[in-house]
């Protein structure tokens, strides 16, 4: 590259942005004349206000740590207590439950009247609950039943309905 | 930068805390005092939010990162803090931010720590119908001489922006004083 000579090189190459020079002008004077005008805002402070703020501000300080360091009601132990209420509940239901075994005579009658009516059960998975000495067919031909309780057991138990629809 | 480097290790060591904060304390309370004042207009207003002010600022300062200067974010702090006073009061008044304004500058009448004259009370008018941020700007400009470059860093606002603000603030009250 070509070194120039100093002499050639008539300009910086700094610019100003457009009206800059009217603009300033036309700023610094309005500034200048507001001054002139009124340059303090008026606000006054009590006597020894900014003397006596730093000992407010630091009792204001320890007052509020203070405050933290006793807590009179604080929402993490109310979390705590009732985390264990919850365990309690909840091993109460689980293990009290499950100590107690189900016998038949515990149910309502009304629940297994509705188990019946709305589980699906076919007659062969009814028959497969009875055992073979409850089904052995010599309980009918070898069990003599006189016929006075044939006869009260028709009289107690049947009603006419029943007789009718066989 | 590196005295206030040495100065934000201090506030923020426990053994060292409290003496630096004294220092902080001293060193900054009439500034943000009257940046506070100029927002707020009264001084019971002043006391309160600079006060809040201070405590927050000793609360957060382990949470002071060093991204700007000290000075700027306790300006924006005293800021958030004088104008969140503001609304809470324009929330209990049940009025607007306009009309806010024109309850401080009722009260600055009858106001005990405003000693204006006639010419003060109509330049506080003044500023007071401009907009939020055009007050901030003239006021930290024209009563605290606050650099531009501070001010940037403390609205978070680039300098030809608050220039142009600061210059069309100026105008704006210029028009107001010479009016009728």
């Amino acid at each position: 590259m070509e070194e120039k000579e100093l002499y050639t090189i008539k300009t910086s190459g700094f610019k100003v942005p457009n009206d800059y020079f009217s603009q300033v002008e036309e700023q610094i004077l309005s500034e200048v004349q507001l001054k002139n005008t009124v340059d303090a805002s008026g606000f006054d402070v009590p006597d020894s206000y900014f003397e006596s703020l730093e000992n407010k501000i630091f009792l204001k300080l320890e007052e509020e740590q203070d405050v933290k360091v006793i807590p009179l009601f604080s929402w993490k132990n109310v979390m705590y207590v009732s985390a264990i209420a919850a365990c309690l509940v909840l091993m109460f239901n689980v293990f009290y439950n499950a100590s107690e075994t189900i016998t038949f005579d515990s149910l309502e009658t009304a629940s297994i009247e509705n188990y019946l009516e709305q589980e699906d059960y076919t007659s062969y998975e009814l028959a497969f609950l009875l055992t073979d000495d409850e089904l052995n067919i010599n309980n009918f031909t070898d069990t003599e039943i006189s016929e006075e309780s044939l006869e009260d057991y028709l009289l107690d138990q049947s009603n006419i309905e029943d007789l009718i629809l066989q | 930068m590196d005295n206030e480097h040495h100065f934000i290790q201090r506030l923020t060591h426990p053994a060292s805390k409290e003496a630096a904060y004294k220092e902080l304390l001293s060193l900054y309370k009439e500034r943000l005092y009257w940046h506070i004042r100029h927002i707020v207009k009264s001084h019971d207003d002043a006391d309160d939010v600079l006060q809040n002010t201070f405590i927050k600022v000793y609360k957060n300062l382990d949470n002071f990162k060093g991204n700007s200067k000290l000075f700027s974010w306790m300006y924006r702090i005293a800021s958030n803090e004088s104008i969140t006073h503001l609304n809470k009061n324009a929330k209990r008044l049940h009025v607007n931010n306009e009309e806010t304004q024109e309850y401080l500058m009722n009260n600055l009448k009858a106001d005990v720590y405003f000693q204006g004259d006639d010419i003060q009370l109509k330049l506080q008018q003044a500023i007071a119908k401009l907009p939020e941020k055009q007050q901030l700007v003239f006021n930290m400009r024209y009563f605290q001489d606050i650099k531009y470059k501070d001010l940037s860093d403390i609205l978070e606002t680039s300098e030809g922006a608050l220039k142009a603000s600061y210059h069309i603030a100026v105008k704006k009250i210029e028009a107001y004083l010479t009016q009728d």
